[in-house]
């Protein structure tokens, strides 16, 4: 292996794993903080600057939660599968790790040269392909730690995830389709000068079923029902302590980066912004804005809304997501067509029809399933 | 060169995956042996350029089936699965001829190829490589692959 191409690697992917660590550690922050101001408490303030009576707002908190995680002390229960338990959470991380590649982040210190994984042709089916793992990692855990409330936590979280990815990966399908490419350069470049694929019925209907999607798939509130602490403890790693801890954690978020990222390319125009002619490298700033944008989103979301119930959750992803994101696909296609014509006149009739189309089937389907939710019927409970 | 080492990595996780995967007495060790196995798949895959064949193994292959047999293994009533029963068959012992047969007839069929018709093939990763050059023409390739093979059968039928 020649020593340039080593370089060229470690140029590409070293920052990527440092950038996404250090705003994972702010994330946590971030989180607790805005919870507390949710819920009407303070939050984190104490943890600043060591030796020092500097607050900061509690911005040290995180780092002082890393070093209680390394020291903690790493416990394996005596019927667990030991080298499975060791495992999954390094399983857990590495897919989402892996593919914050696929992102077409440009940095500046990337030259024509450079190793660029977001250019190779089909770098979004790589990445659907790549965050599947995680749920294999996931149920690894569940099984590995020999605790019923692990492997019911894992059980639901893989059905979750499989029910999910559907929709997701249907609604991804809009994008590729209008742009004709699965290049993640090239789709976030189809949607310069704000001409972004959010701004159009079809896709704000594919981005909204997509981050609903996303926050299912990364296990978010109101989707955390694989870790609903008030029915299963804390589902699959509720026998995890210490650094192990501490890894699916991180997976969690970066997977939640990597899918927002996911999101961002596909739907608000990648790294596109005011600005960009004049200084070229704002486009990795406005990306991650946009990236963080999104996590507030998933923050207000979970300090928010209750938790849905195991039934209501595949009735959602099967019943209302599938039928509307498939609609969706077609309600893109005519658009398309549309679009080919090149007529003004033609443009709006089909952004008017479409509108009246999607709305139309949102609204159906919800009055299709409200009847069909009745009040739970208790088996095992009165 | 870089191409010979990844081969030779990849293929010796593939196979020892397979292994491991008929040899486990746990299922769920062996479930994940096979999807070590098609990641190993899906790696040489890459390395013969087919970008989105490889993809698409470690969507379906790793993604699917994977969570298909964890899923039916989850459903079960024994999760362990890790019984004393023996884990060959009675016939094993045929099972052993007929895949040593073709094992055989496989390396066979490679022989041929490097002594009549490609003289540079020293084994079967610079085959490879000589396969995903974009000069390289499947059509005259095929019709090789057919005349080793039937002098193969002609061999053995003489």
């Amino acid at each position: 292996m020649s020593l340039e191409l080593l370089i060229d690697i470690l140029i590409a992917t070293v920052p990527l794993m440092l950038i996404f660590a250090t705003l994972f550690a702010f994330t946590t922050w971030l989180e607790r903080k805005a919870l507390a101001r949710i819920q009407n408490r303070i939050g984190p303030n104490k943890v600043g600057i060591p030796c020092t009576r500097i607050g900061l707002f509690g911005l040290g908190q995180p780092a002082a939660d890393g070093i209680k995680m390394i020291f903690k002390e790493n416990i394996v229960p005596r019927g667990a599968d030991r080298l499975f338990h060791l495992l999954a959470p390094i399983l857990a991380l590495i897919p989402s790790m892996l593919v914050l590649c696929f992102l077409p982040l440009d940095f500046p210190w990337l030259n024509e040269n450079s190793v660029k994984a977001f250019l190779l042709d089909g770098a979004v089916i790589f990445f659907f392909a790549i965050t599947g793992l995680n749920t294999l990692a996931v149920f690894m855990a569940g099984w590995a730690s020999r605790n019923k409330y692990s492997l019911l936590g894992g059980m639901r979280a893989v059905a979750q995830m499989v029910s999910y990815e559907i929709p997701l990966v249907l609604s991804a399908v809009i994008v590729v389709m209008m742009v004709g490419s699965l290049n993640a350069g090239e789709i976030a470049g189809a949607q310069k000068g704000g001409n972004w694929f959010v701004f159009s019925p079809w896709g704000f209907a594919a981005f909204v079923i997509f981050f609903i999607a996303a926050l299912a798939e990364t296990n978010r509130s109101p989707f955390d029902l694989p870790e609903a602490e008030s029915e299963i403890i804390a589902g699959y790693f509720t026998e995890y302590s210490g650094f192990k801890f501490a890894l699916f954690f991180l997976a969690e978020y970066i997977a939640m980066f990597a899918i927002s990222g996911l999101a961002v390319t596909l739907f608000l125009g990648g790294g596109d912004g005011p600005g960009l002619a004049v200084l070229p490298w704002l486009s990795v700033i406005w990306f991650l804005a946009k990236i963080f944008a999104l996590i507030a989103v998933m923050i207000w979301l979970r300090g928010t809304l209750p938790r849905l119930r195991v039934d209501q959750l595949m009735g959602f992803a099967w019943k209302f997501m599938l039928p509307l994101s498939i609609l969706n696909i077609f309600v893109a296609g005519f658009a398309w067509h549309a679009e080919q014509l090149d007529n003004k006149f033609i443009m709006v009739i089909t952004w008017l029809i479409s509108l009246a189309v999607l709305y139309g089937a949102a609204s159906g389907l919800n009055q299709l399933n409200r009847g069909k939710v009745r009040p739970r019927e208790y088996k095992y409970a009165e | 060169m870089n191409e010979v080492i990844a081969f030779w990595i990849l293929s010796a996780i593939a196979v020892l995956g397979a292994l491991v995967a008929v040899r486990k007495r746990n299922l769920i060790h062996g479930v994940f042996a096979l999807l070590v196995f098609f990641a190993g798949l899906s790696g040489l895959f890459l390395l013969l350029l087919a970008e989105f064949i490889a993809a698409v193994q470690v969507l379906v292959y790793i993604g699917a089936v994977g969570v298909l047999l964890l899923f039916a293994i989850m459903l079960t009533e024994r999760v362990a699965g890790d019984d004393g029963r023996r884990m060959t068959s009675r016939g094993w012992s045929w099972g052993l001829v007929v895949a040593a047969a073709v094992f055989v007839l496989l390396l066979l069929s490679l022989w041929p190829v490097q002594q009549l018709s490609m003289p540079k093939a020293k084994d079967p990763s610079e085959f490879l490589t000589q396969i995903s050059d974009p000069g390289y023409d499947g059509n005259s390739e095929r019709k090789r692959i057919l005349n080793s093979v039937r002098t193969i059968v002609n061999r053995w039928s003489n």
